[in-house]
């Protein structure tokens, strides 16, 4: 303790005149609720590293899904069904060209149209199916999420090119002298895509730390 | 009112949240919880970021209640808990890019989310509150750690795994602010995020 507890200045006076107790933002009941699954031996057992690991993997779903949203509705041309247990085809059917192709450099889509229509072209083509397909892929994953290992190397690629793309829009817009409406909606985009960026680079920071 | 650290509960209380009373548990949680959820809000400034804090400080208190020894008031170990919480927080590099991220907020909703909920302020203690929402959250906790906790520098230079001096050259910065904030001043800002 500091030993001039008894001369304070007139700003101390007046910060010690701040109310000191603040109404808890909930009642024992809800503290005791909020509490229970935490305290599982299932939670206590999971790492910091599984829990940040879970949250590049679900932050590059929603990354995903965002931007598919931003995008002109089209109208579904085809369904195509997707295998859970086979990421390529998800990646594929959602026109994630640039997950497909970070997670497995060098090598091109079976299809073949992947490698050569520009991303833009290839969103145009996938259009509404892409939410409908990320829609049924996330209602058959099991209602808690798994904890896996997975690289970051898929999300942060598919992030930069979401917000190449985005700056890109912004400054088409701009030069065209687009409604204030359509550049915030791509500013807002923007930050949530930087925001989500941030949150991989630094769960792969984290992992770095840990790792020998 | 009494400060966090000059709370204190019955033995016979304490004895009862020990062995699980669920009665004393909720005893223990009306007497410190007010006074926990005001110093975290004040060292964290975010409403939503203090609410997680203060969950793990009152979850942290429930679990360890077993090694509380009684030497001091339970409320002063409440304090050590909550700070050491705030402060491994504000050292953490995701709140500074948190933080980054947060220049990008407007001037309203930022001043909504850092300035504490307290029912009808007097003008002077608002003025006060913009005066502390306006610095950077480390000189915020050191100006609160010394001013109003009674830390000492040598105290808070460890708290925050630096020198003596971090803490003296943070509280002389904030306090050049808070009385440039509070002096009169007609073109200055509401509340300007640092």
């Amino acid at each position: 303790m500091h030993t001039d507890v008894n001369h304070p200045s007139p700003l101390t006076d007046r910060l010690r005149q701040l109310p000191a107790e603040l109404a808890p933002p909930y009642s024992w009941q809800e503290f005791k609720r909020r509490a229970r699954p935490a305290a599982s031996p299932a939670r206590a057992a999971m790492s910091w590293r599984h829990a940040a690991v879970a949250a590049v993997t679900v932050v590059g779903i929603v990354a995903v899904a965002l931007w598919s949203r931003l995008n002109e509705p089209a109208p579904r041309t085809a369904s195509t069904p997707v295998s859970i247990g086979d990421p390529h085809a998800l990646g594929r059917a959602v026109g994630g060209d640039s997950l497909d192709r970070a997670s497995r450099p060098g090598v091109s889509a079976p299809d073949g149209s992947a490698g050569e229509d520009s991303p833009s072209s290839g969103q145009r083509r996938a259009g509404g199916a892409r939410p409908e397909a990320l829609e049924r892929w996330l209602a058959a994953l099991p209602q808690e999420p798994a904890v896996v290992r997975v690289g970051t190397r898929a999300a942060v690629v598919g992030l930069e090119d979401q917000l190449a793309q985005v700056d890109d829009l912004l400054n088409g817009e701009r030069l065209d002298g687009g409604g204030q409406q359509r550049l915030a909606a791509l500013q807002e985009q923007r930050t949530r895509l930087m925001g989500s960026l941030a949150q991989v680079r630094y769960a792969e920071a984290l992992d770095a730390q840990a790792s020998p | 009112m009494a400060t966090l650290a000059q709370i204190e509960v019955p033995p016979e209380v304490l004895a009862g949240a020990r062995t699980g009373d669920e009665g004393a548990q909720a005893a223990i949680y009306a007497a410190v919880a007010p006074a926990a959820f005001g110093l975290i809000r004040r060292l964290a400034g975010n409403r939503a970021l203090a609410e997680d804090l203060f969950q793990e400080t009152m979850l942290i208190l429930y679990q360890r209640l077993g090694d509380f020894r009684g030497e001091a008031p339970l409320g002063a170990w409440v304090r050590q808990i909550a700070v050491t919480r705030c402060l491994m927080y504000l050292r953490s590099p995701w709140h500074r890019a948190r933080l980054y991220a947060s220049h990008a907020e407007d001037s309203d909703s930022w001043c909504e989310s850092h300035l504490p909920v307290t029912p009808a302020p007097q003008a002077e203690s608002l003025d006060l509150e913009r005066a502390l929402a306006s610095l950077t959250p480390t000189a915020r906790a050191v100006v609160w750690l010394f001013e109003v906790e009674g830390y000492s520098h040598q105290e808070i230079g460890q708290a925050f795994g630096r020198s003596l001096s971090f803490s003296k050259s943070q509280l002389a910065r904030a306090h050049g602010k808070l009385r440039e904030w509070l002096e009169p001043r007609v073109d200055r800002q509401t509340c300007t995020p640092m």
